[in-house]
Parts: structure tokens; C-alpha cells; sequence
């Protein structure tokens, strides 16, 4: 091949690595904005508003009563949202003809007094009727274009916007502040987010899977709320233990509960107070959670973090984590989920719709990702399970300890030589008891990742019967460490490890 | 319908939004190999992508040719590149993910320096050597995509060849 030839060929393959180094996830494409807005103009141009704000320079101030709003939010935003003030952020996400592209959205609950102090001056308005200052508010912040429809005059586009409401009342957005300073509300970020106390009471019966009387421990709050008082979960309720209804969590009259709701959020046909969390404090009849761990409204990181430290216990191969979404969309925690797994150097196997497939070649481990229920949109399951050792791995051997307590020390220079040069490898030694019992031990060594250690205590036949698992740490890093009576030999020092029978910062191979 | 028809491109130019949803996903995966070989594997390649697409969308009532569609798409494109300043101004309503696959293609110490070296060239010259070399086309193809005479592509092809030998080291 001349050099022409071969200069070309290869220009061709590193075009060809080049166009081959993207691969395509989801294709956006904008909602058929056109219908909404037609909807959308028909129904604030029948309601009554109350226009109260004034024009500032760069921006402008608008507040309103009383706007009902489209019911089913954007597909590309929908779900996710638990908890106090989860439907006020589903409410605003459900304004179509409002808001024509949303960059993003927050919730935060606080009272009328916090929202009065922490609001900038140039944006502050007042509904007709202000609440009073003890009134707890769900503000919802969004960032994105949003276009004020006053009947037939548009006003905006804004970039940010402002939507109050109080907390559990379902049924209007007292005020609404816009501006066109920025892609976000300029004192959002600063104004506090107060989470609801929870009010501790015994169960007194279930009339009905999500609705319940329960008798309140504090006679202040059963002088208010009535005692007992009749409390109803819905789709935005945050359940503990995860469940999808009340009696599903297979709570019974006597357990004691913390629960937290609204004074006024009541569900107009019960007449029960509507539920932002509900936790059991104390059961004895619990639903067995055999391999499912319920993580509250974890963040996607300290999800993944858990749903390791359960998955390396040893005692299974198969575990299933359930991590809420809390106030993110599904879509964002779904997203976030993926950037760590892709940064973690798992590789995505596959994606289609909310499920998520990743595996860890040199760890042969899978997991899958998916939503949970199906219609609930809040929960994630994951599912790890523990494979055979890839045979892309570099084998180090096995050996076996021998009288003198020594084993071949080349055999771990092939696991350190090849763990710096970026290769997964594993090394198996024997150890023995006392006795002659085989304990043997292997080390996983996994650059860049969680590098493991298991002991197979099964055949110490002298030892206590509850200690004879196999017991596996994963640890973040590795490292040599010189014997202290021979300098001249090395063993592994593992660290930042989780698993194992209890709880162990550091461990050592072999 | 005719042999050789597109269902899909028949059903999008109907009106049918699933049709249009499904079509420019499909475009996508086309399209995203090409803005890959042009901009080096980086994520302007969604961006171009995600342009061409609001593009496609925005006019796919005008076509009049629908075996043309990937041709002009890819075509929208290609001017999407060239004068990337330009349509930067342009809001997109399609966006684009995609996902950088993990690990190294081009291991080759000679090949990461061509790779450095392709990535150095203007936009034209990345677009002539694409065209060229990875879209398979001759050069009185690659000179009527790039809309210059055959003798100015055939000269600047000679041209950027001499130039990547030198970079390189070899003869010029």
C-alpha cells in the first residue's frame, strides 16, 4: 500500500470511529402547542380575573384568582412529584396555554410571612384577599417561556414565573409573579422550604385502602382536627414503607403512626384531611420487605449508594431498591440516574421509555432500572445481580497458603500490575484455619470502580455455625501495603468498603 | 401504494403526528452518524441534528420529492455546519439526546493524531474529507453536495491531503 493509500484508509477510520461515537437516546420534539393554547384561552377567558400587579421596569407583575387550569400536565414533564405541595406543582404543570416551554420547575412549601419577607420588593404583589401571614403557601417556581393570558390580551413571554397557592387547598393560584430579568425567579433560590411536622397518633381503623381514623397524640392538634381524625393518602402521598395504598403497608388499628397534612387541604367528599406523608413509627405486622429496601425520597446518588451496600451483603444475588422520586420529575431523576451509571462506567445496554439497563462488564453485574407502579410514577427499582467474572478480566490464579503462611507474591505483582494499567483482574488464595480448614479468598480488583473481596467461611468447621457465610466487600479503592517483619512482601489494603456481616470501613487480601 | 413508497414519509406528509414523531426519530439515527463524522464525535452533533429536524418539521409540507426526505435532510444539515453562526440564532423546537459510548475507538498513537489533525481543519475542509472519504462520494458528487466547482473541491482535497502529511510528519 503506498503512502497515499494508506493515509486515506486512514482518514476513512477515523471518520468511521468518529460517526460511530454518538449513540441516539430520545428525539424531543415540541407538544402540539397549537391545541393547548386554544383550550387553554377558553378556559381563563370564562374565569374570573383579578388582575392586581403592576408593570416594573424589565419585568412584570401580575397576580390572579381563581384560574383553573388544564388537568393533565406536559408527557416530557409529567409525574414525579410527592408529597405537600406535589399537586400545586402538578397543577402548574397542567397550564398549557400558560407555560409554552418549560427549563424547569421547583416547589417549596412556606408561609405567607416567609414568602412576604424573602420576595423582592419590585416583584411583590397581593392577591385581592392576602392570606394570613400564617397561612402555609406551595410556590412554585418555573423557568421557560411563559406567556400571562388575560382573556383575550397575551402578555409575555416571561422567563420565569412565580405561581402561589396554599398548601392542600386544590382548587386555585392565589397569585402569580412573571418576570423577564433572567431564566429564573431572582429570590427563589433563597426563600426557606418548610417541611410539615409530622403528628404522631395511634391508628384507630381503615375504612377504606387509603383512608383511615387515627387518634392524634396531642390534644391541641385532636382539639383542632377532631379525634379521631379522618385521613385520606393520595397519588401525591409519600408512604412508609413504600406501598401503593394505606392497608397495603399492612398497617393495623393499635400500630402507632407519624402522619403530616394540611389544615387546609380536605378532601371535599370524605371530608378527611389529605395526606402528605404517612410513616410507620411502630408495627408488628409489617409487610415482610425480604429483599426490598424502601429508601424514602432518595436522591439518585445516595439511591445507587444504598442499593450498593445491600447488593454486596453476600446473602443474595438479586435485590430490588425502591428510591422515590421526591419533588424532581421522574424524567430528571430518571436522567440523573443514567449520567451517574455512564459516569460510573457502567455501560447502558439498553433504553427504551423509562426503563433502564446497565451493565459492569468487569464486575459482571446488571442492573435494571424501572419505574414503579407502572402508574405511579414515583418508585425505581433497581436489581443487581452479582455474575460470573468476565473473561476480559486479566486471571491472576489461585494458590494456596502455604505452612509458613506465605503464597506466591508474583501473584499479586499480576493483580497490582494490571489494576494500575486499567484492567480488572482476580487472584484467588486459600487460606487455611488453624485446623487445615480451607477459607479461600478472592479478590476482584476493578480500576475506576468498586474492587471486591469475598471469604468462603462455609468450610471452617470449628467455627461458631452463625459465622459461616461467605462474606464480600466491595471497597472504592486498593492499594499495596508493606508487611511490617518483611518489607520486601506486600498484601492488599481495600478501603471505603461496604457489605460484608457488619459495618467495615477497611479490609486487607488475604 | 407503489413499489419503493414510504409508508411512513406518506404518513407524516398526511398530517399524521405519530407519523411525523416516528419519521424524524428516524431521521435522527440517520442523521446522527453523519454530525458525528463532521464535528469529531462532539455533542454539536445533537445540536445539528436537533436543528436539521426543526427544519425537516417545519417544512415537510413542502416537499415535493418524498424519496428526496433523507437527501435533504442530510442536505440541511451539511449548510447547518458550514455556517454554524448563523443558524445559531435559530431557536430549536426538536432537541436531540444522545449519549457519548464509553471507551476509545482509536487506540493508534498515528490515528489520534490524524483524528487531532482532522478535528484542526475549517469547517469546509472537515465537510470535503467527510463527504469524500466516509460518505463514499466522488468528487464531482462531493463538489455538488458542498455547491463549489469540481476543479476548486478536486484542488482544496489535494490541498488539505498535503497539509495532514505534514502535520503528520510524512512527505509533503
Amino acid at each position: 500500500m503506498n503512502r497515499g493509500d494508506k493515509l486515506e484508509g486512514q482518514i476513512r477510520a477515523v471518520l468511521a470511529a468518529d460517526a460511530g461515537t454518538r449513540r441516539l437516546v430520545a428525539v424531543r420534539t415540541p407538544p402540539a402547542v397549537s391545541a393547548r393554547l386554544v383550550r387553554s384561552a377558553l378556559t381563563l377567558g370564562t374565569a374570573a380575573l383579578v388582575i392586581v400587579g403592576a408593570l416594573a421596569i424589565g419585568s412584570s407583575v401580575r397576580a390572579l384568582r381563581s384560574s383553573p387550569v388544564a388537568s393533565e400536565p406536559q408527557a416530557a414533564t409529567q409525574g414525579a412529584a410527592v408529597g405537600v405541595c406535589a399537586a400545586a406543582r402538578q397543577r402548574v404543570l397542567g397550564m398549557f396555554g400558560v407555560i409554552t416551554r418549560l427549563d424547569r420547575i421547583e416547589v417549596k412549601r412556606m408561609t405567607a410571612q416567609d414568602l412576604d419577607a424573602g420576595r423582592d420588593p419590585l416583584f411583590k404583589s397581593r392577591p385581592a384577599t392576602p392570606p394570613a401571614s400564617d397561612t402555609v403557601l406551595c410556590v412554585v417556581a418555573v423557568g421557560g417561556e411563559i406567556r400571562q393570558t388575560m382573556g383575550l390580551i397575551a402578555t409575555g413571554p416571561f422567563s420565569w414565573s412565580l405561581f402561589v397557592s396554599t398548601a392542600g387547598a386544590d382548587d386555585s393560584i392565589i397569585s402569580t409573579s412573571s418576570g423577564q430579568n433572567g431564566t429564573w425567579p431572582p429570590y427563589f433560590d433563597a426563600l426557606p422550604n418548610r417541611q410539615p411536622n409530622p403528628y404522631p397518633g395511634t391508628v384507630v381503623e381503615a375504612v377504606g385502602p387509603d383512608i383511615f381514623r387515627l387518634r392524634l397524640e396531642s390534644a391541641m392538634l385532636s382539639a383542632e382536627f377532631g379525634n379521631p381524625v379522618l385521613l385520606r393518602a393520595n397519588r401525591y402521598t409519600e408512604i412508609v414503607p413504600t406501598a401503593p395504598t394505606i392497608t397495603a403497608t399492612g398497617v393495623k388499628p393499635g400500630d402507632r403512626v407519624e402522619v403530616s397534612f394540611e389544615r387546609e387541604g380536605r378532601d371535599s367528599s370524605s371530608g378527611a384531611y389529605v395526606l402528605s406523608t404517612f410513616r410507620i413509627v411502630t408495627s408488628v405486622s409489617l409487610m415482610p420487605l425480604s429483599n426490598v429496601v424502601p429508601l424514602g425520597f432518595a436522591l439518585p446518588v445516595a439511591c445507587l449508594v444504598n442499593s450498593y451496600v445491600r447488593a454486596t451483603d453476600g446473602a443474595s444475588a438479586t435485590w430490588t431498591f425502591t428510591c422515590r422520586a421526591g419533588v424532581m420529575t421522574r424524567e430528571a431523576w430518571r436522567e440523573q440516574l443514567r449520567a451517574i451509571q455512564l459516569q460510573t462506567g457502567w455501560r447502558e445496554i439498553e433504553s427504551q421509555g423509562t426503563l433502564l439497563q446497565f451493565a459492569k462488564d468487569d464486575f459482571g453485574l446488571t442492573m435494571t432500572i424501572q419505574p414503579e407502579p407502572p402508574d405511579g410514577a414515583f418508585a425505581v427499582t433497581q436489581r443487581l445481580r452479582l455474575g460470573e467474572f468476565p473473561p476480559s478480566a486479566v486471571d491472576c490464579g489461585r494458590a494456596r497458603v502455604d505452612a509458613s503462611g506465605r503464597y506466591d507474591q508474583a501473584l499479586l505483582d499480576c493483580v497490582w500490575s494490571s489494576y494500575v494499567g486499567g484492567r480488572a483482574a482476580r487472584l484467588e488464595i486459600i487460606m487455611t484455619t488453624q485446623e487445615g480448614d480451607p477459607i479461600p479468598t478472592s479478590l476482584y480488583a476493578v480500576p475506576g470502580s468498586l474492587s471486591e473481596v469475598t471469604r468462603d467461611l462455609t468450610a471452617d468447621r470449628f467455627a461458631n455455625a452463625v459465622n459461616r457465610i461467605v462474606t464480600r466487600y466491595a471497597c472504592v479503592t486498593l492499594a499495596p501495603r508493606l508487611w511490617a517483619t518483611d518489607p520486601s512482601r506486600y498484601s492488599f489494603e481495600l478501603t471505603d468498603c461496604v457489605g460484608g456481616p457488619g459495618p467495615k470501613a477497611t479490609t486487607s487480601f488475604p | 401504494m407503489a413499489p419503493g413508497r414510504d409508508a411512513l414519509v406518506e404518513a407524516a406528509l398526511s398530517g399524521n403526528p405519530d407519523a411525523v414523531t416516528k419519521l424524524l426519530e428516524r431521521l435522527a439515527g440517520e442523521l446522527l452518524p453523519f454530525a458525528g463524522a463532521l464535528t469529531a464525535g462532539s455533542a454539536e452533533a445533537d445540536v445539528l441534528v436537533g436543528d436539521t429536524l426543526s427544519r425537516v418539521q417545519e417544512r415537510l409540507g413542502q416537499l415535493q420529492d418524498p424519496a428526496a426526505l433523507s437527501a435533504w435532510a442530510r442536505k440541511i444539515l451539511l449548510r447547518r455546519f458550514l455556517d454554524h453562526r448563523r443558524w445559531q440564532l435559530r431557536r430549536r423546537e426538536v432537541r436531540l439526546e444522545s449519549v457519548a459510548l464509553a471507551g476509545a475507538p482509536i487506540t493508534s498513537p498515528d490515528l489520534i493524531d490524524l483524528r487531532t489533525a482532522l478535528t484542526a481543519l475549517d469547517r469546509k475542509d472537515r465537510a470535503l474529507i467527510v463527504l469524500h472519504y466516509w460518505r463514499g462520494m466522488t468528487l464531482d458528487e462531493t463538489a455538488a453536495e458542498m455547491a463549489v466547482p469540481v476543479g476548486t473541491a478536486r484542488s482544496r482535497l489535494a490541498r488539505i491531503l498535503a497539509k495532514l502529511r505534514r502535520t503528520l510528519g510524512g512527505e509533503s
